[in-house]
């Protein structure tokens, strides 16, 4: 009951954030639509909205955590119980996400392919299409399932990470909050380029987008290897995000 | 049926907030856990109801340990001094979603209370003043209907009719159904009447827990003139003394003599100056 509750607490919470975002979907992809209508014999192209459904569902990672666990406490849910109701939530809105996206392009693409075909092309394309399949606007179900998994499992991985990062900030004092916000961006743009530079030749980078390359099978344009370990790095920020939570002391300033 | 607090030891670092203490509340009473400022009150009952661990010992609550434990812990209600709602969160959504969270969350009259205090539940839990926030949270702990509610510093905030009818509705429930209830507050005077067990913590130690008539009983005052009252306190516990001028007042554990000199006046203490005097008599004041 309580767990039935936590998961309704937390997905009732993503869900206007969701609306919000939909709507300006929509509304871009009405205008955008309608402007390639009037062009005629031009190619429209919306893309990216893929990754903005990663940054989005990063940003709700981060931000729920705050409000959701003193929230919790105080109507006497212990953490085991609303970290479980959590993760239901993460895979419910990220496939939420998912299917609302999937269901768009379908719309878009069948009413410009079948209904407006003669007067101009519109395509909404994913990053994911554009690294795995050429991103060449040639429909296929398969395409298409691959795109969806992609997402969805991106999107889980990227909210347990921003709950992660969120219930570090939690536990730790302003001194090392401040040493890890200002800290980790000052290593990747300026230390390790320095180091590599300095040590490396300039190998380090070439080398780092390589390993990210094969582990992602962009190179291959292999979707499962992606799959597989945006799936593994679910795993580990979700255990990581655990072992930060489990001994969560609620704040009395 | 009964909340038992066994060994607990919490420490931040080189603190010590809590050292081995050993409570237990029984069912159906009132209780008053009063203590100074930074004596451990707001840590024993966030220990008690899961919201922080303890270093060592343990909370059992009708036998089941309430650490990481949904059922055990749905049994208690802490109306924390802290709120721990969301701040976008309206009231009427509070009171909804403390009736999922907590089945036996009495909806109607959350709201019946809500008018009685003037409060206006299409309201924000950020946009209510301080005493409205601490009315919202009482009439939650007031509907809430669990075995055992907590109160820290229930009347924050309250202004004095506001006050009088938190204590009126507080007995009028316990009344008609009773259960536990334990009072964390500084205003102990208005409590005085209301408790039944008084538990005074000092720096995390427990100081007193006894009932209200034994604790009132257990001391008394003595004035008069300074040289009449030195000569009566001579060899007797002491816990404070007031001076002003020739006269004096002298505060003292145990009983009257029978034959008390005319020239002193005795009286009960009061819970209040008690516990002023008890807990300035630990700290050598």
């Amino acid at each position: 009951m309580r767990l039935r509750n936590s998961y309704l607490y937390q997905l009732k919470g993503s869900l206007k954030p969701i609306t919000i975002f939909y709507s300006i979907f929509i509304l871009l992809t009405v205008v955008s639509s309608i402007s390639a209508f009037f062009a005629k014999d031009s190619i429209f192209q919306m893309s990216g909205w893929d990754f903005g459904i990663l940054i989005f569902m990063f940003i709700m990672g981060c931000a729920c955590f705050n409000e959701d666990f003193p929230m919790h406490l105080q109507n006497s849910v212990s953490r085991k119980t609303y970290f479980t109701a959590k993760l239901l939530s993460v895979f419910s809105s990220s496939a939420i996400m998912t299917a609302l996206y999937a269901a768009f392009t379908l719309l878009i693409h069948w009413i410009f392919q079948y209904l407006l075909s003669n007067f101009t092309v519109f395509e909404i394309t994913s990053v994911f299409e554009m690294l795995y399949f050429g991103g060449e606007g040639i429909f296929s179900f398969s395409m298409y399932l691959w795109t969806a998994l992609l997402i969805f499992t991106s999107a889980v991985f990227v909210n347990m990470l921003g709950m992660f990062i969120s219930g570090v900030f939690y536990r730790t004092g302003k001194l090392t909050r401040i040493l890890l916000a200002a800290g980790i961006p000052l290593f990747f743009i300026m230390i390790f380029p320095m180091v590599d530079y300095t040590f490396f030749g300039r190998t380090l980078y070439a080398e780092v987008f390589k390993f990210i390359g094969n582990v992602f099978g962009i190179f291959e344009k292999t979707p499962w290897k992606a799959t597989v370990s945006f799936g593994v790095l679910f795993a580990v920020s979700t255990v990581a995000a655990w072992l930060v939570i489990r001994k969560a002391p609620i704040k009395n300033k | 049926m009964s909340i038992e607090i066994k060994g607990l030891t919490k420490q931040y670092g080189e603190t010590t907030a809590l050292d081995n203490v050993t409570l237990k509340f029984e069912n159906n009473k009132i209780y008053g856990l009063l203590g100074r400022n930074g004596a451990g009150k707001s840590t024993l009952l966030n220990i008690i109801t899961n919201r922080i661990f303890t270093t060592s010992g343990e909370v059992l609550v009708d036998g089941e340990n309430v650490r990481e434990n949904d059922r055990a812990i749905s049994k208690i209600y802490l109306m924390s001094e802290k709120t721990l709602y969301p701040g976008d969160m309206r009231i009427n959504n509070v009171f909804k979603w403390s009736k999922k969270f907590y089945p036996d969350f009495d909806e109607k009259r959350a709201f019946e209370l809500a008018e009685l205090f003037e409060l206006n539940t299409n309201k924000k839990v950020k946009q209510l003043s301080t005493g409205f926030t601490s009315i919202f949270k009482l009439i939650v702990a007031l509907c809430v209907n669990t075995p055992y509610i907590f109160l820290d510093e229930p009347v924050l905030g309250l202004d004095a009719n506001n006050r009088e009818l938190f204590y009126k509705l507080l007995i009028e429930k316990y009344s008609e159904e009773p259960f536990t209830v334990v009072i964390s507050t500084h205003l102990i005077e208005e409590i005085s009447t209301l408790i039944e067990q008084a538990i005074i913590i000092e720096s995390g130690k427990i100081l007193v827990n006894t009932s209200r008539e034994e604790l009132l009983q257990s001391g008394y005052s003595v004035s008069g003139k300074a040289v009449y009252v030195d000569n009566y306190i001579s060899g007797k516990e002491i816990i404070g003394e007031d001076t002003l001028g020739g006269l004096k007042t002298a505060y003292v554990m145990g009983k009257p003599q029978a034959d008390m000199p005319e020239s002193l006046e005795v009286t009960a203490l009061d819970l209040q100056k008690l516990f002023v005097k008890l807990t300035n008599a630990k700290e050598g004041k």
